[in-house]
C-alpha cells in the first residue's frame, strides 16, 4: 500500500502518468460497445460523449467568466449546417462537420463581442436569447431549413458502435486540447481573470480578448457536437435542441467542477447516468428530472461550488478525515492546522534573488518620467497637474494624507485609471497605452490588498509572472508541441528558483488562499518581479505585516534597488519610506506639496501641515531617531 | 392608423407586466446587487396558484389575491435565506446567478409537477377575465378593460413603491443598503433582515404581477424565463435599478414587440427584443433613466 503514494510523488512516474491515462481511455472507448449489448444503454453514452464535447467548450466560456445559457443556438447552428451540407450540398459528412465547426466559431467570435462587453447576468440573458434568435432565423429560410417541419437529413449510415467510436474519439481530443490549454499559460490567464480586469492586465493579460477565444472555441465545440448529434439522430428542427439542452449542459459544467481537467468528463458521467436510471425506473414526466437538477444546482453552488472535481481537495474535507483519524488514535497529537504561524517559515533567500533579479531588466533603465498629469473623477480634481521622476534604480517614496490621490496616482502610472492630460515616459520612451501593454514595457506592481488567484499555486501563481515573456503561442501549448513544453519546462524551473528565493519552496504546489498574510505578500512581490518589470510600484507592501516580516520585505526593496529597477513605494508606515527611500515626494489634495530627499521633506512646514494628526507625531519621531543616531 | 393605435395599446398593456416584474428585480437589485432569476417563475406562480384558488376551488378574488402574494412573497424571502445568504461572502456574480437560476428551476418543476398530477396534463391553465367590464369603441381603437386597467396597476404600483423608499423606515433603510451595504452595516442597520425584505418585495410585487397579468399572459408553468427575460430587458432600457424605469422600458419593449408581431412577423419579436437591448446596452450602457454606469 505504501508504494503507491511513493509512485505518485515520484515525478519520473507523473511524466507517464498522461500517457497511462490517455491509454486507459482508448481501450475503454475501445471495449464500451463490447461490453454494453443494450442499443439504448449505447445511444445514451454515445450522446453523453456529444455532449461531452459540448460541455467542455461551455467549460472554457464559463471559466471565463462568460455563463453562456445559448448552448442549444450554437448546437442547432452546427446540425442545421451539417444537415443544409448534405441535402443542399451533397457533402460528406466530415466536410459537414468541418463547415459547422468554422461557421460556429465565425458566429461565435461575432456574438461574442456585444455578450462580453456585459455583466455576467446580462450575458446570460442575452446568450438565452440566442437560441430563440437563431430559431427564427431558421423558421424565415424556410427554403434551406424547411421552416417549422425541420430538415429531414439523414442520419450516418453506420452502426452505432461505429458511431459510438467517432463520437468517443472527437470527445476525447476535446478533453486533452482543454486540459493542455487549462494547464498551461491560457489556464493561468483564465484563472487571474476571475479576480478582476486590473490585476490581469498588470500582469500583460488581455481579458476581453481571452473572453472572445473562449467564447469562440466553445461555440465551435458546441457546434460540432451539434453536427455529431445530427449524424447520430438525423432530422433537425428548430426544437431538436432548446433551453432545456442549455440549462443540462451549464449543469454537467457546474457540477463536474468549473475549469478543471475531470469536471466536464464527471459532470457529463453523472447527468448521463441519471437520466438513464430514471428512465429504467419510469418515474415519468420532465418535471422530476427537472427538480432533481434544480435541486442538484443549488447544492452544487451552495455546498461545492468547485464541483465534483474539487471535493477530493476540499479542506473541509481533510479537517473531517483529521478529526476521524485523531478519533481512532487518540494519544497521538492533531497536526497543525495549515500554516497559522510562521514560526520556522523559511527566509528570503537573498543570493538566489538577487541573482534572479539580476536576470530581469532592470540594466535596461527604469527612469520614469511624469509630466503634468490630471485626472477629474465626478468633478473631483483628484490629480491636478502632478510632475515628478523616478531616476533609474530609486526607491521612491509616495506619501500624503488619505484621499491625496496616491493610489490613483499609481493607478494613472500603470494604466488603470485613465487622465484627461499628462504623459509618462518610461526609460525615455513614452508609455499611454492600456494597462497591459504599460505591463509589458515593464511596469510592474502590487496591491493593496494581496490580489492572488484563489486555488491556484505557488508555482502557478510564479508562472503567471513569467507568462509575461510567453513566446510560444497557446496553439502550440494546446497542441502539446515541443517548443510549448520546452518553454513550459523552462518556466517551471525558473518559478521553482523564484519560489525558493521568497522561501516559499515548501509552499510550492499549495494553494496560494491557503497560506500566511506575510507568504501571500511574498508571493505577489515575486510575481510582479517575476514579469522582470523595470519599475516596480508596490501599494502599501507591508500593511498587516509585523515587524520582522516588514524587514523582510525591506530586505527584499533593496535587492531590487540594486539590480536597477525602481521602485514606487506608497505607504503609510512613515518610518519605512524616510529610511529605506532615495527621495520622497508628498501630496495633497492632487497636487505635490514637497519633492527631494526624506530628511529634507520632513521637515518642510507645508508638509507638517498637511500631516496634522498622528502622522505628523510619526514623522517627528522618525526625525528624532535619524538625528540621534550617531 | 387605427392597426397602430391598436398595436401601441396593445404593447403598452404587455409592457405593463414587464414593467411590474422589473420593478421587482429592480428592488431586488438595488438592495442586494443580485438579479433574482426565479423572478418571473414568482410571476408563473402567482397565475397558476391565483387561477387554482379563484376559479377550481372558489376562494373569493381578494382573498385568492391576498393568498397568492402571501406565497411569492414567501418564496422570494426563502431564497434570499436559501439561496443568496450563504453565498454572500464572496459576491461572485456567477454563483448568485446560478444559485437564482437553481431556484428557478426548482419552483418551477415544482409547479409543473403539482400541475400535472392535479389538473391532467398540460401545465397550463386558462386565466379568465375578473374585470368584467364590456369592452368599448373609441373611432376603431378597441379598449378592453380588463386589459387597460393593466397599465394603471403599473403606474400605481411603481409610485406606491417609489413612495414606500423615500418615506417608510424600512424603505429608507432599503435605500441606503443600496447605496453602501458596508456603511449601512456599520451603521447598526440590520442588513440581512433588509435582504430578505427586499426579496420578499419582488416576491410580492410579482405575485401580484402574475395574478392581476393573468388575463394577459394566461396561467401555465413555463413563461418564467421569458418574464423573467423581458422584464430585465425593460429595466436596462430603463435604466436599473431607477425604480420608474420598468415603466419607461416596459412600454418600449411591449410596444416594439407588438409592432414587431403587427408588420414583421411573430417569429421575429425576440431578435427584435435582443436588437433593443443591444443597441441600448451599445448607445447607453445606464439606461434611458439612469445617471451612472454600473457593471450588471
Amino acid at each position: 500500500m505504501k508504494a503507491l503514494p511513493a509512485m505518485w510523488a515520484n515525478p519520473q512516474a507523473k511524466r507517464w502518468l498522461p500517457l497511462l491515462q490517455l491509454i486507459v481511455a482508448v481501450v475503454v472507448i475501445a471495449i464500451l460497445p463490447g461490453a454494453v449489448s443494450d442499443t439504448f444503454y449505447l445511444f445514451s453514452l454515445t450522446l453523453g460523449v456529444i455532449y461531452l464535447t459540448a460541455v467542455i467548450g461551455l467549460d472554457f466560456t464559463v471559466y471565463a467568466g462568460a455563463v453562456s445559457m445559448g448552448t442549444a443556438a450554437f448546437m442547432l447552428l452546427g446540425a442545421y449546417a451539417v444537415a443544409i451540407a448534405q441535402v443542399h450540398g451533397g457533402l460528406n459528412a466530415v466536410i459537414g462537420l468541418i463547415i459547422a465547426c468554422v461557421v460556429c466559431a465565425a458566429v461565435g467570435a461575432v456574438t461574442s463581442v456585444p455578450a462580453l462587453r456585459l455583466g455576467a447576468f446580462a450575458i446570460a440573458v442575452v446568450t438565452l436569447m440566442y437560441a430563440d434568435v437563431f430559431s427564427a432565423v431558421a423558421l424565415h429560410f424556410k427554403s434551406l431549413t424547411g421552416g417549422g417541419d425541420g430538415i429531414s437529413a439523414n442520419a450516418a449510415a453506420v452502426p452505432l458502435s461505429r458511431m459510438w467510436l467517432y463520437c468517443a474519439v472527437v470527445a476525447l481530443v476535446a478533453y486533452i486540447l482543454h486540459r493542455n490549454l487549462l494547464r498551461g499559460p491560457f489556464g493561468r490567464a483564465l484563472m487571474i481573470m476571475r479576480r478582476g480586469d486590473a490585476v490581469a492586465s498588470s500582469l500583460t493579460v488581455a481579458s476581453g480578448r481571452y473572453k472572445v477565444v473562449s467564447f469562440t472555441i466553445y461555440a465551435a465545440l458546441a457546434g460540432l457536437a451539434g453536427g455529431l448529434y445530427q449524424q447520430l439522430n438525423g432530422p433537425v428542427a428548430t426544437d431538436t435542441f432548446g433551453i432545456d439542452t442549455s440549462i443540462t449542459l451549464l449543469l454537467m459544467v457546474v457540477l463536474g467542477g468549473v475549469g478543471s481537467v475531470t469536471g466536464a468528463l464527471l459532470g457529463t458521467l453523472v447527468l448521463t447516468i441519471i437520466p438513464m436510471i430514471l428512465n429504467q425506473a419510469a418515474s415519468g414526466g420532465g418535471g422530476t428530472r427537472d427538480l432533481l437538477y434544480g435541486v442538484i444546482l443549488l447544492v452544487v453552488v451552495l455546498i461545492v461550488p468547485k464541483g465534483l472535481a474539487g471535493i477530493p481537495g476540499d479542506p473541509r474535507l481533510r479537517r473531517l478525515g483529521r478529526r476521524l483519524g485523531s478519533r481512532f488514535t487518540a494519544d497521538r497529537p492533531l497536526p497543525a492546522d495549515t500554516h497559522e504561524s510562521d514560526e520556522g517559515a523559511q527566509r528570503v533567500d537573498a543570493g538566489a534573488l538577487s541573482g534572479l533579479l539580476a536576470e530581469g531588466r532592470g540594466s535596461q533603465g527604469g527612469r520614469l518620467e511624469v509630466d503634468d498629469v490630471h485626472r477629474t473623477i465626478g468633478g473631483l480634481r483628484i490629480l491636478r497637474g502632478i510632475s515628478m521622476t523616478v531616476e533609474s534604480g530609486h526607491i521612491a517614496g509616495l506619501i500624503g494624507p488619505n484621499g491625496s490621490g496616491k493610489t490613483t496616482l499609481l493607478n494613472s502610472i500603470n494604466g488603470l485609471s485613465p487622465v484627461e492630460r499628462g504623459h509618462f515616459r518610461l526609460a525615455g520612451e513614452a508609455i499611454d497605452g492600456p494597462a497591459r501593454s504599460r505591463a509589458k514595457a515593464g511596469v510592474g506592481r502590487t496591491f493593496q490588498t494581496v490580489q492572488l488567484a484563489e486555488g491556484s499555486s505557488v508555482l502557478d501563481t510564479l508562472m503567471l509572472g513569467l507568462d509575461a515573456h510567453r513566446k510560444v503561442p497557446h496553439v502550440c501549448y494546446a497542441l502539446r508541441l515541443p517548443n510549448a513544453i520546452r518553454e513550459a519546462r523552462a518556466h517551471r524551473l525558473e518559478a521553482t528558483r523564484w519560489a525558493a528565493a521568497l522561501g516559499l519552496g515548501e509552499h510550492l504546489n499549495e494553494d496560494a488562499s491557503t497560506l500566511t498574510p506575510r507568504a501571500r505578500r511574498l508571493l505577489e512581490v515575486g510575481r510582479a518581479l517575476a514579469t522582470r518589470p523595470r519599475l516596480l510600484l508596490l501599494d502599501e507592501p507591508v500593511a498587516g505585516l509585523t515587524g520582522s516580516e516588514i524587514d523582510e520585505l525591506v530586505e527584499i526593496i533593496k535587492l531590487v534597488r540594486v539590480a536597477g529597477i525602481s521602485t514606487i513605494l506608497v505607504e503609510h508606515h512613515a518610518e519605512l519610506v524616510m529610511s529605506l527611500c532615495d527621495r520622497v515626494t508628498v501630496l495633497d489634495a492632487g497636487e505635490v506639496i514637497a519633492s527631494g530627499e526624506p530628511a529634507v521633506v520632513s521637515r518642510d512646514p507645508k508638509v507638517i501641515a498637511a500631516y496634522l494628526g498622528d502622522e505628523l507625531m510619526a514623522l517627528e519621531e522618525t526625525e528624532m531617531a535619524t538625528e540621534t543616531q550617531p | 392608423m387605427w392597426d397602430l393605435l391598436n398595436s401601441l395599446l396593445r404593447g403598452l398593456q404587455v409592457g405593463s407586466v414587464y414593467a411590474i416584474v422589473g420593478l421587482g428585480l429592480n428592488v431586488i437589485f438595488a438592495a442586494t446587487g443580485v438579479f433574482n432569476f426565479a423572478q418571473g417563475e414568482s410571476v408563473m406562480v402567482g397565475g397558476m396558484l391565483g387561477v387554482s384558488l379563484w376559479v377550481a376551488n372558489g376562494f373569493p378574488l381578494g382573498v385568492a389575491l391576498v393568498l397568492v402574494v402571501i406565497v411569492t412573497a414567501g418564496i422570494g424571502a426563502l431564497t434570499e435565506l436559501l439561496a443568496i445568504r450563504r453565498l454572500s461572502a464572496q459576491r461572485d456574480a456567477t454563483l448568485w446567478m446560478l444559485s437564482t437560476l437553481g431556484v428557478a428551476i426548482v419552483v418551477r418543476s415544482t409547479a409543473t409537477l403539482l400541475a400535472t398530477r392535479t389538473g391532467g396534463e398540460f401545465a397550463q391553465r386558462n386565466f379568465p377575465d375578473y374585470i368584467k367590464a364590456q369592452p368599448w369603441h373609441w373611432g376603431q381603437l378597441l379598449v378592453i378593460p380588463q386589459r387597460a386597467i393593466l397599465i394603471v396597476f403599473a403606474v400605481v404600483l411603481t409610485i406606491v413603491t417609489a413612495v414606500w423608499f423615500r418615506r417608510a423606515r424600512w424603505g429608507r433603510g432599503l435605500l441606503a443598503l443600496a447605496a453602501d451595504r458596508e456603511a449601512a452595516a456599520m451603521r447598526g442597520l440590520p442588513v440581512g433582515a433588509l435582504a430578505v425584505l427586499a426579496f420578499a418585495i419582488g416576491g410580492f410585487i410579482a405575485g401580484l404581477g402574475g395574478f392581476l397579468g393573468g388575463p394577459v399572459t394566461q396561467a401555465s408553468t413555463t413563461i418564467g424565463f421569458g418574464l423573467t427575460l423581458n422584464a430585465f430587458i425593460a429595466a436596462t432600457i430603463g435604466g436599473i435599478p431607477n425604480l420608474w424605469g420598468p415603466l419607461l422600458g416596459g412600454a418600449v419593449l411591449g410596444i416594439g414587440q407588438e409592432l414587431t408581431a403587427q408588420y414583421l412577423g411573430s417569429e421575429l419579436q425576440t431578435p427584435i427584443s435582443l436588437g433593443i437591448l443591444l443597441v441600448v446596452l451599445a448607445v447607453r450602457p445606464q439606461g434611458v433613466l439612469g445617471r451612472q454606469v454600473r457593471a450588471l
